[in-house]
């Protein structure tokens, strides 16, 4: 026997086996392989196997010829008599190819998209290498997940751990609001800048137009910038060694230019500098507890992600054990495949909204189903229709043609009439692709169907659909009896007619789980968008203002915007709820020193509370009677106070909040007021507890609430006055009830989605209830010609056509309610707060799909009905 | 009977040429010295197989020797049908050239 080593390539082996058996001896193989020995012996083994090769697919090339040769006069009848079916029963055919060409391009779409979802960050060379560290932190019996970890993790383990190669730190300028970066006259405001260890290009591959990868971050304050970026400030000039200066102050020299960011990459960036020296040394970067960076590995090409797990925690306890323990932190660093970032990761501070896994499922499961409303059509009128090919079979039959050939026509039959609505799907999908493109926030194009996966997948869509809605009809059709059917004995089958009614209560089913969840998303949205926040979110525009000079402009600012009618009210703050904000921890008066609660933090001035009007429950808002306001003055909201073990007696308690970075006392703060919970996160999330403390040195959000009837009169106001807020900087403003809607865009997109889907499998199924409403009538002509003739009204026949179809459609629905409920009850579980699934959804579902079915019907009965008895009874 | 084709002669000629080595292989080698072309083993086999449905040639099985690892091989036979196939394509080349006015190449 050949060694392993010597043995012929195994998929080409296999496909002569298959083609050439010889009764099963396999004698042909050895030929060929005693060939390919000498082959191997004369001229290498790469020549060799790929003689084989050669050998392999020119052989059955050769089989399949012969095979068509042998049967030419057979296959061409085949084609005949199927393109004579398809032309003579027009409206099956449209109706058939229709529906598979709508589901056909919907697969492709869906094929695409998913695609797409699954290339995020493949584009990185050593993308199976890299991986991301996330942080646990657990503190105060509350566990939160985060995609930022502290500075001194990265380089640490990278020097202390032998699997791990290399490490970067890519830190975020700006987590909301944005940085103005000016080349001489041009000032643009900027969000995606970064700064990173200088090993941000040898981990990630980023194509480089000028510069080199590995040492463009070498030198502190080095820059690197998009060719958008570059375009946009110099033209076509060359934008190396050129000085961009960022917040009107920092110069960094672009040391190079790389190709713009991919849009699949969870990275998203357009300016990236290295740390500077200051930086490197601070003690800050070199943290162990803070979280500031997100942090990558680069393992060594062998190594074991689990034992590098294995070993992250022996390295950070020996760094910062006994801090944590101080602080009464647990932590827990695990590692993340870059690749699985955007699908599945959904942890605080990510780089950019990821998508969802679920969401892939759900449409690959969608598009599969749809494909299959459109399959049951086929079946469900080739059989209900079997009457008329039942003389075809039994005649082919009779001159001797064998089950299994029949069989092959059939499938044949049906994977012709799916190709061809391949080829219309495919030419669909062109159309909607754009349309596609905008429903779903993509940017695909038809150049990403190539590769040998694609064209594997449209062949296995063909065959899927072809054999799906084939195999059925054929091994149906191909069981008649010659003599029966040559008779006349056969009609359509009663068996069938069972069959058929499942099938369309299948299609119906389906259909209507779209509709109910289309009507509960948007339900859903409708509720946490009414929602009341605590505070009233209509009419409230914030501006965010750049530098540190706000401040000292307050007072005049407030003054000049104030004369307005338009505006009631104006606040100054550092954040706002919407806005990201940090947390901080406290102690309650008289509790065990490891009684920590965390909350999230507000810094705002006398006026916000009003300008939010959120409900102060107890104490008061801040106050410039009460001077020790602005050192210790708190005010926490219910939940917070709840939290701390106070009740009602909260206002006036002190509690203690735990040292900052760069602090080591702790601060005594003194509540001097309790708010109602309200909401500063999306409702995904449940109310947290959050503290306001007042700050009159430094703003950067102007908040101003306006009068609801003129709010474009306002806005221009505020955009006259922009050169007294913030002289130089761009005018820029919004709504905050629009940002706080604007977290629900994945959502909003879910609903545009499943609307259209459930249009389309409405609409396939309908074709083919269509199809076969038509066939009933046409079968029933004599009995409804007798009918009219023995004295039935007209609509006492509609009604007898009508009402069957009509109960399969209510049957579906009683299949599709549960299945909804628990697919979408599913899904609420991703908010915090959601609307009860009413009763009423299931009725108006019921009602529309009865409704939809019923029309389609209608028609045909009616046409049936009205037909002159006197032709009817002719018929045939 | 039909007239064979061109490739169902070629190999029907190996095989008796052959006579008791005929396998795929060494036909496979006899065509290639013949027509100067590498076949597909494909090509061979599937002629083959119309050649012996046609009862033009038989087959057998080879004891097991060592040197294809004990693996058989299927030698093929021309029965008296093929024989009287090949009689009867070469007397029709024959009529078919007879008599034919000669053919002058000018040398190129």
């Amino acid at each position: 026997m050949a060694s392993r080593k010597e043995k012929p390539p195994l998929l080409s082996e296999w496909i002569l086996k298959l083609l050439y058996p010889d009764q099963g001896e396999f004698t042909t193989i050895a030929d060929v392989e005693e060939v390919y020995l000498q082959q191997l012996n004369d001229y290498g083994r790469k020549a060799a196997r790929r003689w084989y090769r050669t050998q392999a697919l020119r052989s059955s090339f050769l089989y399949f010829k012969n095979q068509i040769s042998k049967g030419y006069n057979m296959y061409k009848n085949y084609f005949k008599i199927a393109f004579r079916n398809l032309r003579r029963h027009k409206i099956y055919s449209i109706i058939n190819i229709s529906g598979l060409s709508i589901g056909m391009a919907c697969c492709l779409l869906i094929l695409l998209y998913v695609k797409d979802e699954l290339s995020y960050d493949n584009y990185h060379e050593k993308s199976d290498r890299i991986y991301r560290l996330l942080a646990i932190s657990e503190f105060a019996g509350v566990s939160r997940t985060f995609a930022m970890t502290p500075p001194a993790l990265g380089p640490a383990f990278a020097r202390e751990i032998p699997e791990v190669d290399s490490s970067v730190r890519l830190f975020r300028t700006t987590f909301d609001g944005t940085v103005p970066v000016s080349y001489e006259d041009k000032t643009f405001e900027e969000t995606a800048i970064f700064f990173a260890d200088s090993t941000f290009f040898e981990i990630f591959s980023f194509e480089f137009i000028a510069g080199d990868p590995e040492s463009v971050l070498d030198e502190p304050y080095s820059l690197v910038i998009t060719e958008r970026t570059a375009k946009k400030f110099f033209g076509d000039e060359n934008p190396i060694g050129k000085m961009l200066q960022f917040y009107g102050q920092q110069n960094l020299q672009i040391n190079g230019v790389i190709k713009d960011v991919p849009r699949n990459s969870h990275i998203d960036f357009d300016y990236i500098f290295s740390l500077s020296a200051n930086n490197r040394r601070d003690a800050r970067f070199n943290d162990w507890i803070f979280f500031y960076p997100y942090t990558y590995l680069l393992l060594n090409e062998n190594a074991d992600p689990n034992v590098v797990a294995s070993k992250i925690p022996g390295v950070f306890e020996r760094h910062s054990g006994q801090e944590l323990q101080k602080r009464g932190i647990k932590r827990e660093y695990p590692l993340q495949p870059i690749r699985d970032i955007y699908l599945t990761s959904h942890n605080e501070g990510e780089i950019k909204t990821n998508g969802n896994i679920l969401y892939v499922y759900l449409f690959s499961a969608i598009a599969v189903f749809i494909l299959l409303i459109a399959c049951v059509n086929f079946i469900n009128l080739s059989t209900a229709r079997s009457a008329n090919r039942g003389k075809e079979v039994g005649l082919r039959k009779v001159v001797g043609a064998n089950r299994t050939q029949l069989i092959t026509q059939f499938i044949g039959e049906s994977l012709l009439m799916s190709t061809i609505a391949m080829i219309f799907g495919f030419v669909l999908m062109l159309f909607v692709l754009p349309l596609f493109n905008n429903l779903a926030g993509k940017e695909m194009s038809i150049s990403h169907l190539s590769g040998i996966d694609v064209i594997l997948s449209f062949i296995g869509l063909l065959f899927f659909s072809g054999v799906i809605a084939g195999s059925f009809p054929a091994f149906f059709l191909s069981s008649f009896r010659p003599v029966a059917v040559l008779k006349g004995v056969l009609s359509s089958g009663s068996r069938n007619i069972i069959l058929r009614k499942v099938l369309v209560v299948i299609q119906f089913a389906i259909s209507i789980v779209l509709i109910i969840s289309t009507f509960i998303v948007y339900e859903q949205l409708k509720y946490i968008k009414n929602k009341y926040l605590g505070f009233d979110k209509e009419h409230l525009v914030v501006m965010q203002v750049q530098g540190n000079t706000l401040a000292r402009r307050a007072e005049a600012i407030r003054n000049e915007l104030g004369m307005n009618p338009g505006i009631i009210s104006v606040s100054f703050s550092i954040n706002l709820p919407g806005q990201y904000a940090g947390d901080t921890s406290f102690h309650p008066e008289g509790s065990e020193p490891g009684d920590t609660h965390r909350a999230t933090s507000f810094s705002v001035d006398y006026d916000f509370i009003e300008t939010f009007k959120m409900d102060i429950v107890s104490g008061r808002n801040f106050s410039k009677d009460f001077p020790a306001d602005s050192a210790t003055g708190i005010i926490i909201n219910e939940i917070m106070a709840r939290n701390m073990g106070f009740q009602e007696d909260a206002v006036g308690k002190r509690m203690f909040e735990a040292p900052l970075p760069g602090q080591t006392e702790e601060q005594e703060r003194r509540i001097i007021g309790v708010v109602k919970d309200f909401h500063f996160r999306s409702l995904k999330f449940p109310v947290a507890p959050s503290v306001m403390r007042l700050n009159t040195g430094f703003y950067r959000n102007i908040a101003v609430r306006i009068r609801g009837e003129n709010p474009n009169d306002a806005i221009e106001f505020l955009r006259a006055k922009w050169e007294i807020i913030s002289p130089g900087q761009e005018f820029n403003y919004y709504f905050i009830d629009e940002q706080f809607d604007g977290q629900y865009e994945a959502e909003e997109k879910l609903g545009m989605l499943y609307i259209t889907f459930a249009f389309i499998a409405i609409f396939i199924a309908c074709l083919g209830l269509f199809g076969l409403a038509s066939y009933v009538a046409e079968q029933r002509t004599k009995e409804i010609g007798i009918r009219k003739v023995m004295g039935a009204k007209v609509n006492s026949i509609v009604m007898g056509l009508s009402k069957d179809f009509t109960k399969w459609v209510i049957v579906a629905n009683l299949f599709a309610w549960p299945s909804a409920y628990f697919l979408m009850d599913r899904w609420m579980t991703n908010f915090a707060y959601r609307t009860d699934i009413g009763i009423w959804i299931f009725g108006i579902s019921c009602l529309i799909s009865v409704l939809v079915a019923g029309l389609t019907v209608i028609y045909q009965a009616i046409k049936a009905a009205t037909l002159d008895p006197v032709t009817s009874l002719r018929y045939e | 009977m039909r007239l064979l084709t061109r490739a169902e002669e070629i190999v029907l000629l190996s095989v008796w040429r052959l006579q008791d080595d005929a396998y795929s292989v060494r036909i496979r080698e006899q065509i290639a010295k013949l027509t100067e072309k590498e076949w597909a083993f494909g090509a061979i086999f599937v002629t083959l197989e119309r050649l012996v449905k046609e009862k033009l040639v038989s087959s057998y099985l080879s004891e097991p020797t060592s040197e294809r690892g004990g693996r058989r091989k299927r030698i093929y036979q021309v029965t008296d049908d093929g024989l009287r196939a090949m009689v009867e394509i070469r007397e029709f080349e024959k009529n078919m050239w007879e008599g034919l006015p000669e053919i002058n190449l000018k040398k190129s």
